[in-house]
C-alpha cells in the first residue's frame, strides 16, 4: 500500500525539514520513505538546505505581507501586545526587548534565516477610509529605505504589516543607542567624531540609494559591543508620524487629512525649510547629522537664535566646528554639497594625517570595555545572552590576565599558547551562551520544556561554567612547563553538549532536597569542578590531593552520584601518575555511580580500568574483564559514542602493548570512525586513535601506512596547538620508530632529533626527563643501527642509568634499553658483558612476573642471548635461547614481534643442524607475516635471509640464490651499513658457487663481506678464515 | 458587494458535499465576510463571486461544519492564487511581490547567486502557472491549507535543489550503500563472503524489514545520504545524541538480526555459530558494509 501511496510534496519535505510537520504528515511520511528512494534524497537535500547557514539574503528584496491573520492585541496607548512564543508571519516573538515612542520590540526567531532577529511593531494604523492605500505607500517606501545595506546601517530583514500592525524585521544589535552610549560617560572629542564619523558614511551610503533617513539623531544610531555605529529606522519616520499623529491627536486635525499635518522628524533636529514644509532631503538629514553631532560634542544641542554665530563650548578644533557652522546652515544651498563632502572634510580635520582605517579600528579597541549597555537597558529577558554571566569566569580582564600570566613563566611559545588558549576558551565561552540560551528558550520561548527540565540543564550549565572557571583560575597560576599543554587541557573541558542532553541528565539520584544538605552538596560539587579543572590542566598531584577530602564528605553525605565522581576523578588523575591504586579507586568509583544510579560515570570510571590495567600495570587479562563490564554498561545505559571511541581505542591500545596489532585495527578504525562523527575528521582528538594505528601498522609490518597515519596526526595536532606541542613531538618520535624499521636510518635520526628539540624548546634543556630520555635511547639506537658504535654505547648507558633510577625493576622501559645495550656490546666483540646484562634483564622479567605484568619486550632479552650464543659457537644454547623467546610471545598472543621472534628462532636451528625443525619454523613465520602485512608483501629482508641460509643447508641452491637475492636487493635499498650486509652476502656467495653461478659476482660479494668484518673485534660476525678459504678456492 | 448571497452557498454547496439546512443558513455571513476580507487584501484583484465560492467549496475540508473549515484555511491566499491562474494583472503582481520573491531568498541557500536565483524563479512561474501537457497549472493545487508563500517557497526549492543534484546521485539509491559507513574491506572474510553472500544477502534483508519504519529511515538518511545528527534530530525534534543513541541501536539490531538469520540459514547449531562468530567478531560489522556494498 505504502508503495503506491503518493510521492511527498515539496510543502511536505519543506515542513519535515523544518521539524513542524502535522501528526498525520509525519506518520504519512515515515511510511512512505521507507518504500520510497527518491523521497529519501529529496528529504535530504531539504534538510541539507535547511540546515545550511543562511547566506547574505539582505539583498533580496522585502515583501509587504498581509496573508497572515493578525493575532495581536492593541493596548489603549496603541502599543501592539504581543504575548510571548505567538507566532507572527514566520516569525516567532521572544521576549520583549523595550518600547519607545513607536511602538514595540521584541527579540524574535526567524527560522528561515535560522536566527534572532529584532522586530519592531509600530503603533496600530488607524482604521481611517482610505488608509489600506496610505499604509502601502509608507510600506514601499520604507522597504526602499531598508534596501541600504552598508556596514554603518542596521539590516532590515523585512517590512510589512500583521492585520493592522506595522512590523520592520531586522537585524539584532547587541549595543545600546549613541545616545545611552555617550551619556554613560564622557568622551574626547575625538571619540565622539568618529562615532559620527561612521554613522555619517551609513547615512551617505543611503543618500547614494536616493533614500533620505528623515529622522536623524543620537537615539537612530546604535552602537554595538564591537564599538561599531550604525543607523537605524530609514525613512519611519512618516510612518510614525502618521499613525502617531492619528492616534494621540484625532480631534486636533479636524479636516481628516492627518498627512498634511504631522511632520516627520523630532523637534530640534529638524531642518529649518522642512519646518516651513518643503520636502525632507539628503540637505535636510545633513542638517540633522551636524545639530547630533554639535550636541554630542557640547552636550547640548546648538540654539535656534544663535546660529549665525554658534558657540563652540569646549576645545574642539576650529576647524571642525566651521564645517558644524555651515552644516546647520538655515539655507539649504548654504550647507556642504553632500555628505560625502562634509565627512571627507570632518575626517581631515579631525585626524590629520590619519587615515579612515586606523579610526574605524581605534574606535573598536577605546569601546571595548563598554560593552554592553545592551537592549537589556530597555528591559532585562531571562534568555537574553549576559555576557555579565561569565565576568570573572573567562572576560577580557581575565583574557589579559593570563597573556601576564604566561609571559611571566618565561616560558618560550607563551605568547603562542595564550593564543590557542584564549580563542579555545573563547569559543567554549560563546558555546556556554548559546546553550544557555537554547536551554532558556526551550521552557519560555518555544514552551515544549517543562521547568523540570531547563532546572536540569540550567544546573549542568552551572556546574560547566563553575569548572571553566576554575579551569582559568589553573591555567593563571600555571608554570612554564604546563604552558605548551594549555590549548590542550581547554579541550579537555567537559562538554557542553551533554547539559543538552535531556535523557542522560535526568538520570541519577536527585540531589537531597533537605535544605542543608542540598547546600553541602552543591558546594561539594563547586570544589569538585575545581579539582577537575586541575586534573584537566595535568596537574595530577594537586587533584589527588583535593579530592581527598571531597570523597570524605561525599561518604558524610551519603550522596552517591557525588562520591562517584569524586572518585572517579581521583582514579583519573592517579591513572596519570601511573599509580597503580589507580584500580582500587576506579573500581569504587564505579560502584558509587552505580548506586546513585549514574550510568555515565560509572562506565567512565570503568574504561579508565582498562587504560591502566591495559597500557600501564601491564595486566592484559584484566584490562579484558573491565572492557567486557564497560560495554554491558554501555549497552545498558543506550551507548554514549564518546566513551564508546575511548573504550575503543583503550582496548587497542592494550593490544598495542601486546603486539596484537591484527587485533588492535579493527577496534581502531571503529574508534576513529566514532570519533570523526563526534568531533569532526579534523580534530586533534582524532590523534589519538591515528597514533595508536601508526603503532600497530608499524608491528604489522606496513610502514607505509603507518607514516601515512603518523603524518595525518601530526598534521591535526600541528593545527590545533602548533607545532611546539608535546604531542607533536610525540608524534615525531613515532615517526623515528617506524623510520628506523624502515632501514631510513637518517630520517629516523632527524626526526627524533626534531622531537627532542622540540621538547626542550617548551620545556627547556634535558626537560620533560623521562621523554627525554627515550629520545636518547632512540637515538643511540639509530647510532647502533648506523654503526656508531662508540655513541650508541654512550647513549644507552646514560639512559638506562636514568631509567634505573627513574623505574622499578621489571619495567619495559629499563629492559628496552638494556637489550639495545647489549646489541651494541654484542657488535664490539664484548660477549661476556653482553651475556651478563642480557641475564640481568632476564631477571627483571621474572621481578615482573610476580608482580603480574607481561609485555612483548621481555622476548627481546632471550633473542639477543641466540646471537651472542651463536657468534660464541654454541648453538645449542642459541636454540634454547630462541625457544624461550618464541614461547613467551605465544603465550602473549603477541604476534607483531612473534614474526621476529620465529625467524630468531629458524636461524639458530640452521646454525644447529635441526633442519626439519628449521624449515617448520621458517614457514610459519611467513604464513604469520603475510597474515599481518597482507598476502603480497614480500618478507622482510631478515626473514629472507634465514629462509635463504635454510634453504642452501637443505641443498636447495637455486631456492637460496631466489630467496637470498630479493632479501639482499631489500637490504641494499636500505641504509644499512656494510657490516649488516657481510653475513647475507657470504651466504648468498656460497649459495651462487653451489648453483654455479655468476662466480664473478659471488667472489665481489666475498671481498666486501670480508672488507665490512675485518675491522671489527673477534669473535668476529663471519671468522676470516672461511673468507679467505671462499676466496683461495677459485 | 453586488452578489447574492444564495448564489454564493449554491457555487459553494456545488462544490462541496452535501449541506444540513443550517449548515447552509450558517454559511451565510461566513463566505460573505470571508468574500470582503479577499477584495481588501488584493486591491485591484477581483474574481467573480460564485466562482470563488466554488473554488473554496472544493477546498474545505469534508469531516468538519463548513464554516469552520473555512476558518482554518488561508482564503486570502486561495483568492490570489485563483486569479493568478486567471492571469488577472493585478494578480500576478502580487504574486511576484509577497510570494515568489521571498522565495527567491529561501533559494539563495541553494546557491547564492542571483543567476541561479533568476533561473529558478522563472522555472517556478512557469511551474505554477503554465500548463504542461496534460498537467494543470500547479498553483491550482494550492489548497489553502498552510500560507501561499511557504507553499511556493517549498516548490521553488524543490526546483532549485533538482537544478542542483548531481545526476549520479539520483542512481544507486537502493539499500546495497547503506552499509557503506560501517567500514572498509575485510580480507579475512573474503571466502566466506563469496560462499555465504545470498545467505548473507537474505539475513540482511530480513533484518532490515525487521526494523522499525524510524529506524531504517534513519539508517537510510544518516547512511546513505550521509546527513548529520543534528539534521536529523532536526528532523526528529529531538538532540542529536538522542539521534546518535537511536541509530546506534538500530544498527547494533541491524546486525543482531542478520547474525541470527545467517546461522539459521547456514543451518549452524550454537557451537557452529559460535565459531563462525569468532571468526567474524568485531570484522561482522565491517564486513556487512562491504558486503553490500559490492552487490
Amino acid at each position: 500500500m505504502s508503495e503506491s501511496s503518493p510521492h511527498l510534496e515539496e510543502v511536505e519535505l519543506l515542513d519535515l525539514a523544518d521539524g513542524i510537520p502535522s501528526q498525520p504528515l509525519r506518520e504519512r511520511a515515515e511510511s512512505h520513505l521507507d518504500a520510497c528512494a527518491s523521497c529519501r534524497e529529496a528529504l535530504a537535500d531539504f534538510l541539507r538546505v535547511r540546515a545550511a547557514s543562511a547566506p547574505d539574503v539582505h539583498a533580496a528584496r522585502t515583501a509587504v505581507m498581509v496573508t497572515e491573520p493578525p493575532r495581536t492585541r492593541v493596548s489603549r496607548s496603541g502599543f501592539p501586545q504581543v504575548a510571548q512564543g505567538t507566532l507572527l508571519g514566520r516569525y516567532v516573538v521572544l521576549e520583549r526587548l523595550g518600547a519607545g515612542g513607536m511602538g514595540v520590540v521584541h527579540a524574535a526567531y526567524d527560522p528561515s534565516l535560522d536566527r534572532r532577529i529584532g522586530l519592531k511593531l509600530l503603533r496600530a494604523l488607524p482604521a481611517v477610509d482610505g488608509s489600506a492605500g496610505l499604509t502601502e505607500r509608507l510600506l514601499r517606501e520604507a522597504q526602499a529605505a531598508a534596501r541600504t545595506r552598508h556596514p554603518h546601517v542596521v539590516t532590515v530583514h523585512d517590512v510589512g504589516t500583521f492585520g493592522d500592525v506595522v512590523f520592520i524585521a531586522m537585524e539584532l544589535v547587541d549595543g545600546g543607542t549613541l545616545r545611552q552610549h555617550l551619556k554613560a560617560s564622557p568622551r574626547p572629542w575625538r571619540d565622539v567624531v568618529r562615532l559620527y564619523l561612521q554613522a555619517g558614511r551609513g547615512l551617505a551610503a543611503a543618500h547614494a540609494a536616493g533614500v533620505v533617513h528623515r529622522d536623524f539623531k543620537p537615539d537612530n544610531v546604535l552602537v554595538d559591543k564591537e564599538g561599531r555605529a550604525r543607523v537605524t529606522d530609514f525613512g519611519l519616520a512618516r510612518v510614525e508620524s502618521i499613525t502617531a499623529g492619528v492616534a494621540t491627536a484625532p480631534a486636533t486635525s479636524p479636516t481628516g487629512s492627518p498627512l498634511a499635518t504631522t511632520l516627520a522628524g523630532t523637534p530640534g533636529y529638524i531642518a529649518p525649510e522642512v519646518l516651513a514644509g518643503a520636502p525632507a532631503d539628503a540637505r535636510s538629514d545633513q542638517y540633522a547629522f551636524c545639530v547630533s553631532l554639535y550636541e554630542g560634542l557640547h552636550g547640548q544641542r546648538p540654539e535656534a537664535g544663535e546660529a549665525g554665530g554658534l558657540t563652540n563650548r569646549s576645545n574642539v578644533p576650529r576647524a571642525v566646528h566651521a564645517l558644524l557652522v555651515r552644516g546647520l546652515s538655515p539655507e539649504p544651498v548654504a550647507r556642504h554639497p553632500s555628505m560625502t563632502v562634509l565627512l571627507d572634510a570632518l575626517e581631515r580635520a579631525a585626524f590629520p594625517r590619519i587615515s579612515a582605517k586606523v579610526a574605524a579600528a581605534g574606535v573598536g579597541a577605546s569601546l571595548a570595555v563598554v560593552a554592553a549597555t545592551v537592549f537589556a537597558v530597555m528591559g532585562p529577558s531571562p534568555c537574553a545572552d549576559d555576557p555579565l554571566r561569565l565576568a570573572s569566569v573567562w572576560d577580557m580582564d581575565r583574557k589579559a590576565a593570563l597573556l601576564k600570566a604566561f609571559q611571566a613563566t618565561g616560558a618560550p611559545g607563551a605568547l603562542a599558547a595564550h593564543e590557542a588558549t584564549a580563542r579555545a576558551l573563547d569559543a567554549y565561552a560563546s558555546a556556554w551562551h548559546v546553550g544557555r540560551r537554547e536551554a532558556c528558550e526551550a521552557t519560555r520561548g518555544r514552551g515544549g520544556q517543562s521547568e523540570a527540565v531547563m532546572d536540569l540543564r540550567m544546573s549542568c550549565l552551572e556546574r560547566r561554567r563553575r569548572e571553566l572557571g576554575a579551569l582559568t583560575d589553573v591555567l593563571l597560576s600555571t608554570d612554564k612547563d604546563r604552558v605548551p599543554a594549555a590549548p590542550e587541557t581547554v579541550q579537555a573541558l567537559s562538554p557542553l553538549s551533554r547539559c543538552a542532553d535531556v535523557e542522560a541528565l535526568s538520570q541519577p539520584v536527585p540531589p537531597p532536597e533537605r535544605p542543608e544538605v542540598a547546600a553541602r552538596v552543591k558546594a561539594a560539587y563547586a570544589k569538585l569542578d575545581d579539582v577537575r579543572a586541575r586534573l584537566n590542566a595535568d596537574r595530577w598531584q594537586e587533584a589527588v590531593d583535593r579530592v581527598g577530602p571531597l570523597v570524605t564528605e561525599a561518604e558524610a553525605l551519603g550522596y552517591k552520584p557525588l562520591l562517584g565522581e569524586a572518585l572517579l576523578i581521583e582514579g583519573e588523575a592517579r591513572a596519570f601518575l601511573r599509580d597503580e591504586a589507580a584500580t582500587t579507586t576506579l573500581r569504587r568509583a564505579m560502584l558509587a555511580s552505580l548506586a546513585g544510579r549514574d550510568d555515565l560515570h560509572a562506565t567512565e570510571a570503568v574504561v579508565h580500568q582498562v587504560f591502566i590495567d591495559g597500557e600501564v600495570a601491564q595486566r592484559p587479562e584484566q584490562a579484558k574483564v573491565h572492557a567486557e563490564e564497560a560495554r554491558a554498561l554501555l549497552d545498558r545505559s543506550g551507548g554514549n559514542p564518546e566513551l564508546e571511541a575511548r573504550l575503543l581505542a583503550f582496548q587497542a591500545s592494550s593490544l598495542v602493548q601486546q603486539s596484537r596489532p591484527a587485533d588492535a585495527l579493527p577496534l581502531l578504525e571503529q574508534s576513529l570512525t566514532l570519533q570523526e562523527r563526534l568531533s569532526g575528521s579534523d580534530s586533534p582528538r582524532v590523534a589519538r586513535e591515528l597514533l595508536l594505528k601508526a603503532t600497530a601498522l608499524r608491528q604489522m609490518g606496513r610502514p607505509e601506512e603507518s607514516l601515512a597515519a603518523g603524518e595525518r596526526a601530526q598534521a591535526l595536532l600541528e593545527k590545533a596547538y602548533g607545532p611546539d606541542h608535546p604531542k607533536v613531538a610525540m608524534v615525531l618520535n613515532n615517526r623515528g620508530s617506524t623510520l628506523v624499521g624502515m632501514g631510513r636510518y637518517q630520517e629516523a635520526h632527524d626526526a627524533f632529533q626534531e622531537s627532542l628539540t622540540r621538547y626542550e624548546r617548551m620545556y627547556g634543556p634535558g626537560q620533560p626527563l623521562r621523554y627525554v630520555i627515550s629520545l636518547r635511547a632512540n637515538l643511540g639506537a639509530v647510532a647502533f643501527v648506523m654503526g656508531h658504535y662508540d655513541e650508541a654505547e654512550r647513549l644507552q648507558r646514560e639512559a638506562l642509568k636514568l631509567y634505573q633510577q627513574q623505574y622499578p625493576p621489571g619495567s619495559a622501559y629499563r629492559v628496552r634499553t638494556g637489550n639495545n645495550l647489549s646489541l651494541v656490546l654484542t657488535n664490539q666483540g664484548r660477549m661476556k658483558e653482553a651475556l651478563k646484562l642480557l641475564q640481568e634483564m632476564e631477571a627483571e622479567r621474572e621481578a615482573a612476573a610476580v608482580d603480574g605484568r607481561k609485555d612483548p619486550v621481555f622476548a627481546t632479552a632471550p633473542m639477543h642471548a641466540t646471537e651472542v650464543h651463536l657468534r660464541m659457537g654454541r648453538p645449542d644454547l642459541a636454540v634454547a635461547s630462541a625457544k624461550r623467546a618464541v614461547a613467551l610471545l605465544r603465550e602473549m598472543g603477541a604476534e607483531g614481534q612473534l614474526v621476529d621472534a620465529l625467524r630468531n628462532l629458524a636461524g639458530a636451528l640452521t646454525r644447529a643442524e635441526q633442519l626439519p625443525e628449521a624449515w617448520r619454523t621458517g614457514q610459519e613465520a611467513l604464513v604469520l607475516h603475510h597474515k599481518l602485512a597482507g598476502a603480497e608483501a614480500p618478507p622482510p629482508p631478515d626473514l629472507g635471509q634465514v629462509l635463504g641460509e635454510l634453504a642452501l643447508e637443505r641443498g636447495d641452491a637455486a631456492g637460496a640464490c631466489q630467496w637470498l637475492n630479493d632479501a639482499l636487493a631489500q637490504w641494499e635499498k636500505t641504509e644499512a651499513p656494510p657490516l649488516e650486509l657481510a653475513a647475507i652476502r657470504f651466504t648468498l656467495a656460497r649459495a651462487l658457487r653451489k648453483a654455479h653461478r655468476e662466480p664473478e659476482r659471488a667472489r665481489a660479494l666475498v671481498t666486501a663481506a670480508r672488507d665490512a668484518v675485518l675491522p671489527t673485534a673477534e669473535p668476529r660476525l663471519l671468522r676470516l678464515e672461511e673468507l679467505d678459504a671462499f676466496l683461495r678456492e677459485h | 458587494m453586488a452578489n447574492i448571497p444564495s448564489e454564493l452557498v449554491a457555487a459553494f454547496r456545488g462544490a462541496a458535499r452535501p449541506l444540513t439546512s443550517e449548515e447552509a443558513a450558517g454559511l451565510l455571513p461566513v463566505l460573505a465576510s470571508v468574500l470582503e476580507r479577499c477584495e481588501t487584501a488584493w486591491p485591484g484583484v477581483r474574481l467573480a463571486p460564485a466562482t470563488f465560492a466554488a473554488h473554496l467549496g472544493q477546498h474545505t475540508p469534508a469531516g468538519e461544519p463548513p464554516a469552520q473549515a473555512l476558518a482554518a484555511l488561508h482564503c486570502e491566499d486561495l483568492y490570489l492564487a485563483l486569479a493568478a491562474v486567471e492571469g488577472q494583472r493585478a494578480a500576478l503582481d502580487a504574486l511576484e511581490s509577497t510570494v515568489l520573491l521571498p522565495a527567491g531568498r529561501a533559494v539563495r541557500r541553494v546557491e547564492d547567486s542571483e543567476a541561479f536565483v533568476d533561473e529558478v524563479l522563472q522555472l517556478t512561474r512557469l511551474r505554477l502557472l503554465v500548463e504542461e501537457g496534460d498537467r494543470a497549472p500547479r498553483l491550482t493545487e494550492y489548497a489553502g491549507r498552510g500560507p501561499l508563500r511557504r507553499w511556493a517557497e517549498a516548490v521553488s526549492l524543490g526546483i532549485a535543489l533538482s537544478l542542483k543534484r548531481r545526476p549520479e546521485r539520483t542512481t544507486a539509491l537502493d539499500d546495497a550503500v547503506l552499509a557503506a559507513d560501517l567500514g572498509a574491506a575485510d580480507p579475512e572474510l573474503e571466502h566466506i563472503r563469496h560462499r555465504y553472500r545470498p545467505a548473507f544477502r537474505a539475513a540482511f534483508a530480513e533484518a532490515l524489514a525487521g526494523l522499525s519504519p524510524r529506524d531504517r529511515n534513519l539508517l537510510r538518511l544518516g547512511l546513505v545520504q550521509g546527513l548529520g545528527v543534528e539534521s536529523l534530530g532536526a528532523l526528529h525534534q529531538v538532540h542529536a545524541s538522542t539521534v546518535s543513541r537511536w541509530m546506534a541501536k538500530a544498527r547494533e539490531a541491524l546486525l543482531e538480526h542478520t547474525r541470527e538469520g545467517l546461522a539459521r540459514r547456514l543451518a549452524l547449531n550454537t557451537s557452529q555459530l559460535d565459531s563462525l562468530l569468532r571468526v567474524l567478531n568485531g570484522s561482522l560489522e565491517v564486513s556487512l558494509a562491504s558486503l553490500l556494498k559490492k552487490d
